[in-house]
């Protein structure tokens, strides 16, 4: 379970708010989409949800521990993909997954054994002792995934997941979500392709300029949009045209 | 609108000397002000400024001392012999010859600056511009290096000739023209070279026959300027090896027509002079736009085929997993990774662990083409073991190489790409912290046993000054490493393309090297002031510094978990 409470955040560096006071929560066993424009905050909401960022407010919660004071065991409790895949390009393949593994004191029979069947659906079991820097943005984007399920976390938080995946891989993507949620894990990711959203998710939220403007399931924003049988891409457009006043 | 060919130029140089362009200085005006925040950022970047501009005045007024002296002693010892006017033939050739080198390896280094050049090659550009467009770039920092070199030979030549102002005019048509030549020749040797070499074709490769180049050069330049500096006050050796019939530059300067030229151009006079200059600048604009032409195709294509990688496939067995995927310690795992980010990626070793081997050597070079007689210098050093200044020596010796690889001193910069990531991981921020301390100091500790092994065995240090020696190289290597680490904390360089970014042009480097040059100098004179004995010398500089290292280390995870959490990468 993740839940943000009044969370905000202005960049020192430009003095843009991305965050304003946004809250969430996404429950055990659920595939949540988090949906919204370019610049709409997604990016630096999941940052902020995973430590990656420090928030000027507001409290994140993971399984119920605070970020900010059980900051490690928060951690522990979640594996993060994140928007860009240029991780250590120095490191073999194997050495990042036995890095992530001892960082999240992974037993050695479960890193293997995760690691063989993981790197076996992705199709990456024949690259493992190659250096990363010599891998296309989809491989190392279906390493980062299996790096972020190597210690089976009950959270898994995935920032733009699709993008440079092979069809084969997004399905086997999606199929990993769906068996993860139907375990009661939480999966949480934010993506651009309405789609997958439409097709995935049991909710969604969608920010625009910082605030979240929807949160609950599909038949829910269909219902408050009245009741049609739109898809969500056009109730998406709908709503963030809204946002910017009245659209084109 | 702007032909395609200037704004090209323009994108080259901005994206090789990674200056900002116009547009960046308008962005930054409507940019909104943000009070204290944006008045601290302009202190920064104005100090920034200021202390770039003092570094590379120091570094030119070095080499124009260098090269003045040079010039000065061959146009005193020409002079009688009414042959001073060979100065300026010596400085054409001279100049050509560096920038051959420093062109070359400029070339190279920027053959292929990001993948985002090779997106070039999907615009409607002409592959004649696109090498046109980097050879001026080249051109252009080369220039600056032939100018350094031959308006000192001219300025000499001027100061005691007093001649016409055509000198000067032809003397810098001259200038412009002659490094011309040498950067073309880079290309005419590179293009075929990335175009059959698929080996060479990669970032990696790039770097290391660059890096394999530039020392050579820089060793080869070192030895050249180190043994003629102890000829510079013979006179008949300059006579000999410079004015003589069967002299090096004599038969060079008649071969190499572009210097010759340029000889002839600064002595016949006002029409003459014009002639020659002209025709040493129609030979480079030449011979530039035929390497366009004649190379550009080839150029373009070695470039779409840049950085194609072969990736190792072996199917990872049970065996492999079982070896290779084994629990260990968290300090340990972080510790591993240090290591091999630094030593696999060729600009931060060339940088960072290499130099504690290169450094001995080129004080060697130094030592030898000096022509000192080495027993001379090994009695000289050997007459001071009675005291504590032998150790003192070894100490300083040790305490410099151990702390010359600004390793902690760019960690968190180097980390810049992951540390969002890092973040993100349960990670002790402490522990990464510490992890990135210990690699610094294991190669310090390395390069401090090196310094005083070499002062040490060279000058008969007896037994009992090597540990004092050791342990105060050790003891001020680790304190210089704790200034580094908390340095580049409280101001890491996290907006970087590329590596040597993040360590060599890294200002934090350029500080920790300046300051532990100034904190040695200021020991040494210290030591002499104080005079102190064994037993003080090991206390003030070794125990003192040792303590201040252990108190600032204590207090680093505490600042750096509270800095990186804030930091916005």
């Amino acid at each position: 379970m993740i839940r943000l409470e009044g969370v905000s955040k202005t960049y020192a560096k430009n003095g843009t708010k991305a965050v304003d006071d946004l809250s969430l929560e996404v429950r055990d066993g659920e595939i949540f989409g988090f949906l919204g424009p370019n610049g709409a905050g997604k990016t630096t909401t999941i940052k902020v949800m995973t430590g990656a960022l420090a928030a000027d407010s507001g409290r994140v919660e993971i399984d119920g521990l605070d970020l900010a004071s059980k900051n490690l065991e928060a951690k522990s409790r979640f594996g993060y993909v994140g928007d860009n895949p240029e991780l250590f390009s120095r490191l073999k393949a194997y050495e990042y997954l036995n890095f992530i593994a001892d960082v999240y004191r992974v037993p050695d029979n479960e890193r293997r054994e995760r690691t063989e069947a993981l790197a076996s659906r992705f199709g990456i079991s024949d690259v493992l002792s190659a250096s990363i820097g010599s891998f296309s943005r989809g491989m190392k984007q279906k390493l980062c995934v299996v790096a972020s399920l190597i210690n089976d976390p009950s959270n898994w938080i995935l920032d733009e997941p699709m993008v440079g995946l092979d069809p084969q891989s997004a399905f086997d993507l999606k199929e990993i979500m769906r068996e993860r949620s139907k375990a009661g894990r939480t999966v949480f990711f934010s993506t651009h392709v309405m789609e997958v959203a439409e097709r995935l998710c049991d909710r969604i939220a969608v920010i625009n300029k910082g605030g979240i403007i929807f949160v609950g399931s599909l038949e829910e924003l269909r219902a408050r949009h009245g009741g049609g049988d739109e898809t969500l891409e056009e109730l998406f457009l709908e709503m963030t045209d809204a946002e910017e006043g009245g659209g084109k | 609108m702007r032909a395609p060919f200037p704004s090209l130029l323009r994108f080259s140089v901005l994206a090789t000397y990674g200056l900002k362009g116009r547009g960046a200085k308008d962005e930054g005006a409507i940019k909104p002000l943000l009070g204290q925040k944006r008045n601290a950022a302009t202190f920064k970047s104005v100090a920034k400024t200021v202390g770039l501009a003092i570094l590379v005045v120091l570094l030119v007024a070095d080499f124009v001392v260098i090269f003045f002296g040079t010039n000065w002693a061959m146009y005193q010892a020409l002079k009688p012999a009414g042959l001073q006017g060979l100065l300026i033939l010596n400085a054409a050739m001279t100049a050509s010859f560096l920038v051959f080198f420093i062109g070359f390896a400029t070339a190279l280094s920027t053959y292929c600056l990001s993948s985002g050049e090779s997106l070039l090659l999907s615009l409607p550009l002409k592959p004649k511009h696109l090498l046109g467009a980097k050879i001026v770039t080249v051109y252009l920092s080369n220039f600056l290096l032939a100018f350094l070199l031959m308006a000192t030979a001219y300025g000499v030549y001027a100061w005691g000739e007093h001649p016409g102002p055509e000198f000067y005019i032809y003397g810098l048509l001259s200038i412009i023209a002659l490094p011309v030549i040498p950067v073309v020749l880079s290309y005419f040797i590179l293009v075929p070279l990335m175009s059959a070499l698929r080996a060479l074709r990669n970032k990696n490769a790039v770097m290391i026959v660059g890096g394999i180049v530039g020392l050579a050069f820089a060793l080869a330049f070192n030895f050249a300027i180190q043994a003629s500096a102890s000829r510079l006050e013979d006179s008949a050796w300059i006579l000999e090896h410079f004015a003589g019939p069967d002299a090096f530059l004599a038969k060079a300067g008649m071969a190499y027509l572009p210097a010759f030229i340029a000889w002839k151009a600064s002595s016949s006079g006002l029409f003459g002079g014009a002639l020659w200059s002209l025709a040493n600048l129609a030979i480079g604009a030449v011979l530039a736009a035929l390497a366009a032409i004649v190379l550009g195709p080839a150029y373009a294509s070695s470039l779409s085929r840049f950085g194609d990688v072969k990736i190792k496939r072996i199917k990872a067995s049970r065996g492999f997993l079982e070896k290779k995927l084994k629990a260990r310690s968290l300090r340990f795992t972080l510790f591993m990774r240090e290591v091999r980010n630094m030593n696999r990626e060729p600009v931060y070793f060339i940088n960072g662990p290499m130099i504690v081997l290169l450094m001995p050597v080129i004080v060697a070079i130094m030592v030898l083409a000096q022509g000192q007689s080495l027993g001379e210098l090994k009695a000289m050093l050997a007459g001071l073991g009675q005291g504590p200044w032998l150790m003192l020596i070894a100490a300083a010796s040790g305490a410099f190489l151990g702390s010359s690889t600004s390793i902690t001193c760019t960690s968190i910069s180097r980390d810049a790409k992951v540390l969002s990531y890092i973040k993100s991981l349960p990670i002790p921020i402490g522990e990464y912290a510490l992890a990135k301390f210990l690699h610094g100091f294991s190669f310090s500790a390395f390069g401090a046993a090196v310094g005083v092994v070499f002062i040490g065995a060279f000058a008969g240090l007896p037994a009992p000054g090597w540990a004092g020696a050791l342990f105060m190289a050790l003891a001020v290597s680790a304190f210089i490493d704790v200034l580094g680490i908390w340095l580049d904390t409280a101001n890491p360089r996290l907006s970087w393309d590329n590596p040597t970014a993040a360590m060599k042009q890294n200002l934090n480097a350029v500080i920790v090297i300046l300051g532990t040059m100034a904190l040695l100098g200021g020991l040494g004179v210290l030591a002499a002031f104080l005079k102190l004995g064994v037993w003080e010398n090991l206390l003030a500089f070794g125990l003192l510094p040792a303590l201040l290292a252990a108190g600032g280390l204590a207090l680093y995870p505490r600042y750096a978990i509270k800095k990186i959490a804030s930091l916005e990468s």
